[in-house]
């Protein structure tokens, strides 16, 4: 008789199980949705805030300077810019820097074969920039900080 | 300035509670049915139902009301799994199920601890060679020290207890997977990295740990794909998998044992083939709906309380709950991927994506294995099966996940801090 009853209870039971964790699933869904659109918000929101600064090491009389970067920024000796560092080895308009969604990334302005990025030439294209990487134009040498990033501690450590 | 609300203010995480309150109404229903299995009733599975309700209470109130932008989301999908496992092993054998919820106690707190050191990412990175050193120092050590456990010699037997090291390689391979190629533009310097993967895969193979061995090497190969987007070098690098896939067919017996018996369980059914026929006949026999709980006959399949756990759900939830646990473990993917984009910076988005591919790749593999989708390998359904070591790692990868999730809201909440005027 208790065999029986329970038997009944425990085939009854598969439904609510099943019903129960497809629920869950939905609601898991539903939720997650929800939450991934107000991130979404908050994200756009917070987009423009600038992604770090520049830091110029040479030559030596501007040394120190800071230039912050913005979403797009024109890099030259032209007060246009909207860096603009006063240095005769410099173009007008001598490159860019700007953000993509893969992260930040450098332009040379016209090929002008004299944009260095750690050392090596910016050919055509653009060259994706990471934090303490360490840009030459002209005779300026300038070296990244990106916010929230920590630089790696000698190479390969 | 129109809206002149503050940050906290202005974005509220939507709570998960209700969802937790499920999962306890779920929980607590499964273990009363198993309580009145026979006419007198069983306090044990009461009782054992009442500690995990207490666990599951005070670890989501603690974390939630100390971290504000902790992923609820992975943590009660996480929670759901252990659940479930310990349903399927209480009524199994309500002896497992009690030593595997210490277990779950136990994980709870090396989350915790992962959460806490994730507050520093740099304290790993610093710890890059050290972690590199032991894990491939561990590997070595098995080959002495290890002793043979389902055709694997893989085990470190001390006592009555048989612990598994290599599940803790697989979290320490995530640090150094997400350490080197974080500044993944110079390639030529990610040599150590290679190097240390290809040794580590080599000596599983050697031990005949076949799941743990594809498990770190595709994991390794996704996550370098993401973090350097190199179409050829990873092509290349499948293509060497498969290359060492086809040699260690013709190298070793027990790969050609496993390969036969997947192509046709019911020819050895009576020999090496016993296993995944009788679990195929398991997940038929429960159909659609499964034969209700403690009816199914879960005995019968070998390993049923660790890598077999998944034919044991679909023989007595039935079909369609298999098929809601496979949607769970996708929709971690989900969430983990969520979580490594919205990391701070390179370094946790790649150890956040690593973790989530751990786990959902350990997971499929198992169920593919059991489903008779790919050839089967011995390895544990995180979160689910039975094994200490197993919950360990599954839990301290949940632990770094969150911890990168609760670092990229506080990053995201300093930013919206800053252009409020």
């Amino acid at each position: 008789m208790y065999e029986n009853a329970y038997e009944i209870v425990v085939l009854a039971m598969r439904y609510v199980f099943v019903a129960l964790i497809l629920y869950i699933l939905l609601r898991l869904v539903l939720h997650s949705i929800t939450e991934f659109r107000a991130v979404q918000q908050i994200k756009e929101q917070v987009r423009g805030v600038s992604s770090g600064y520049l830091e110029v090491l040479a030559p030596q009389e501007l040394r120190g300077e800071t230039f912050v970067l913005r979403r797009e920024n024109s890099i030259g000796r032209s007060k246009r810019c909207d860096i603009f560092i006063r240095h005769e080895s410099l173009a007008l308009l001598h490159a860019f820097i700007y953000e993509k969604k893969q992260g930040l990334f450098l332009t040379d302005y016209e090929n002008r074969a004299n944009v260095y990025l750690n050392g090596e030439l910016v050919k055509k294209g653009e060259e994706l920039l990471y934090t303490a990487d360490e840009l030459q134009l002209g005779d300026v040498k300038l070296k990244l900080h990106l916010n929230g990033e920590q630089a790696e501690e000698a190479d390969g450590q | 300035m129109a809206n002149k609300k503050s940050a906290r203010a202005r974005w509220k995480r939507v709570s998960a509670a209700g969802l937790l309150t499920l999962i306890i109404l779920f929980e607590l229903t499964a273990f009363a049915l198993l309580a009145f299995r026979e006419s007198t009733p069983d306090v044990n599975a009461f009782i054992l139902g009442g500690i995990l309700v207490v666990l599951l209470l005070f670890q989501y109130l603690t974390l939630t009301s100390i971290f504000r932008h902790l992923d609820r989301y992975i943590l009660i999908i996480a929670n759901l799994l252990v659940a479930i496992g310990l349903i399927v092993q209480y009524r199994i054998d309500p002896e497992i199920a009690f030593r595997q919820v210490t277990w779950f106690a136990v994980g709870m707190v090396a989350m915790y601890v992962c959460i806490l050191l994730m507050r520093r990412p740099n304290f790993f990175r610093k710890l890059t060679l050290v972690i590199m050193i032991a894990c491939a120092g561990v590997m070595m050590a098995l080959f002495v020290l290890g002793s043979e456990k389902y055709g694997a010699t893989n085990w470190i037997i001390i006592g009555d207890n048989s612990l598994q090291p290599s599940e803790l390689v697989k979290a320490g391979t995530v640090f150094i997977l997400a350490h080197w190629l974080a500044n993944a533009k110079r390639l030529r310097g990610i040599w150590p990295l290679l190097l240390y993967v290809v040794a580590v895969v080599g000596m599983l193979v050697l031990q005949r740990d076949l799941g743990a061995a594809v498990l770190i090497a595709l994991t390794a190969l996704i996550v370098f794909y993401v973090a350097t987007g190199n179409k050829g070098l990873t092509v290349l690098g499948l293509g060497a998998g498969c290359a060492g896939a086809v040699a260690g067919y013709f190298m070793f017996d027990h790969v050609r044992v496993r390969v036969a018996i997947w192509k046709n369980p019911w020819a050895t059914y009576t020999g090496s083939g016993y296993q995944i026929a009788q679990g195929l006949m398991a997940i038929a026999s429960g159909g659609v709906f499964g034969m209700g709980l403690t009816r199914g006959s879960p005995k019968l399949i070998p390993a049923y309380h660790t890598d077999y756990i998944f034919a044991v759900i679909c023989e007595e939830f039935g079909i369609i709950f298999g098929v809601a646990v496979i949607a769970l473990y996708l929709a971690l993917i989900v969430r983990g991927a969520l979580v490594a984009l919205n990391a701070p910076d390179r370094y946790t988005m790649l150890i956040a994506f690593g973790c989530t591919v751990l786990i959902t790749l350990q997971s499929f593999i198992i169920i593919a294995g059991v489903i008779k989708l790919i050839p089967l390998t011995g390895i544990t359904m995180p979160f689910v099966s039975y094994g200490g070591s197993s919950l360990l790692s599954s839990m301290i990868l949940l632990g770094i996940l969150e911890g990168v999730a609760i670092a990229g809201g506080e990053t995201l909440e300093k930013s919206l801090r800053e252009i409020e005027v």
